[in-house]
């Protein structure tokens, strides 16, 4: 798996690549939180896009979840973008789209949490 | 029945927290899908209705998860058996026995905990009241005798608890030690959960049922994990506290002591357990929000599924396994 990250204005898009099996979530868990911890420091916001993830393992899905409740803790502002099909069902089973709203694009995402990002998106 | 011939499990009680009455409102929902699905067909006698509702209507529309608290008899044959927990469900479950084989009779009561919703139905189970009986009542929390006493006091209930009938006696038994109870090969498992609760690992002639209610599992604890999933190893029957979804766990009921659908899959996949069985299901849940739970869950097992299939099934009362 791999993770990269794009600047657009004031906001963080996080690109993950590949499957999330239970190792590849230990590195996800990784990049995530230092992630949320950095957007927070920095009153930047996050989006996950999982667009060219194909499948989340239950470690993935337990990862996902403990960013997802850092989040909450620290009033951090973070959605998940582009779910494929079998990933967006998961999250929906698990209840995971209670807790982190779900767009299924990045310009939706972005327009979402900031005028400013979306702009840059659309100048690129 | 011979003891080679499997065990038969029986829920009495499935719902967590509080038993849940049927109300109007839910029956007129059920009668209203059912006549819908009906309407245009004619039924020539009540065999043809009977089997319209058996074979036709959907599972929540002809039946009801039920509403009693936990109690769950495993039974090997017609004269062994272990009662799990003592929740509502266990009046009937009293009565029935009462009926079919009378008494005297000695009961075995396995359970795991002693919060109100797995005790109240004890002042209830008519043979405790009938001299003759025995009632053994086995668990791993110290105050387990002083909870059943504490129910029956004044001003609770009208009966005191020296006054009831049958010899009832109780047997605190080391947490994480594998005893022999009627037969049964019972291991205890301490839980995660307000006051603490055991899961209890029952064999018998070759098949294994765990009886695992009230039990939270943190998902940042990998190695209480692999714990239980070595408790559920091989596993025929796994019954799971389910009652809540997973980010509910992660989030605003995170240490309320329960767990989740897809924490059971993921530990019974773990363990390769054969057959989950959802359970301590959540008052506030009525029969279609149940019954997609589990297709849910059922659809989550697909998705996730390692190397073997796992059944899953969602408990109700009345519900009956054999294994
Ligand atoms: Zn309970
Ligand atoms: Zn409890």
């Amino acid at each position: 798996m791999e993770i990269e990250s794009q600047h657009f204005a004031d906001t963080v898009v996080l690109s993950a690549h590949g499957r999330v099996d239970d190792e590849a979530s230990e590195q996800l868990k990784g990049a995530l939180l230092a992630q949320v911890d950095t957007c927070e420091a920095e009153g930047e916001r996050l989006v996950i896009d999982l667009g060219e993830v194909e499948y989340i393992s239950s470690g993935g899905l337990r990862a996902l979840m403990m960013v997802a409740k850092r989040v909450h803790s620290q009033d951090a502002v973070m959605v998940v973008a582009r779910p494929s099909s079998v990933v967006r069902e998961i999250l929906e089973i698990s209840r995971f789209h209670l807790m982190i709203r779900m767009f299924d694009d990045i310009p939706a995402a972005l327009a979402a949490l900031s005028p400013q990002a979306a702009e840059a998106y659309g100048a690129r | 029945m011979p003891a080679d011939a499997g065990l038969l499990v029986r829920f009495w009680g499935t719902r967590g927290s509080l038993p849940k009455a049927a109300d109007s409102a839910m029956l007129q929902d059920k009668l209203q899908a059912a006549l819908r699905q009906a309407a245009g067909r004619r039924f020539d006698d009540d065999d043809a209705i009977e089997r319209f509702i058996r074979d036709e209507l959907p599972f929540p529309v002809s039946h009801t998860f039920g509403g009693n608290s936990p109690c769950v008899q495993i039974a090997a044959g017609d004269d062994e058996e272990l009662i799990c927990d003592m929740g509502s469900g266990a009046r009937e479950l009293g009565n029935r026995i009462l009926a079919e084989r009378g008494s005297p009779r000695t009961y075995h009561i396995l359970m795991s905990h002693v919060h109100w919703d797995h005790i109240m139905g004890f002042p209830f189970f008519v043979p405790a009241f009938i001299p003759g009986n025995t009632i053994h009542i086995y668990g791993c929390h110290p105050g387990l005798e002083e909870a059943f006493r504490r129910q029956h006091g004044p001003p609770s209930f009208p009966v005191p608890f020296d006054a009831l009938g049958a010899d009832i006696r109780f047997h605190v038994m080391p947490a994480g030690e594998t005893l022999d109870i009627a037969g049964f090969r019972v291991r205890s498992h301490l839980q995660l959960h307000g006051g603490d609760s055991y899961g209890y690992r029952i064999e018998r002639g070759g098949k294994s049922v765990i009886y695992s209610t009230d039990s939270e599992h943190k998902h940042e604890d990998e190695a209480a994990l692999a714990d239980v999933a070595a408790f559920f190893r091989d596993a025929d029957l796994v019954i799971f506290d389910a009652m809540y979804s997973l980010a509910d766990t992660a989030s605003v009921k995170e240490d309320w002591g329960h767990s989740s659908n897809i924490m059971g899959v993921e530990l019974c996949h773990r363990a390769r357990a054969r057959h989950l069985c959802m359970f301590h299901h959540e008052p506030v849940n009525d029969d279609a929000t149940l019954y997609r739970l589990l297709q849910e869950t059922r659809r989550y097992e697909e998705i996730s599924r390692r190397d073997h299939p796992l059944h899953v099934t969602s408990a109700y009362d009345g519900l009956e396994i054999r294994l």
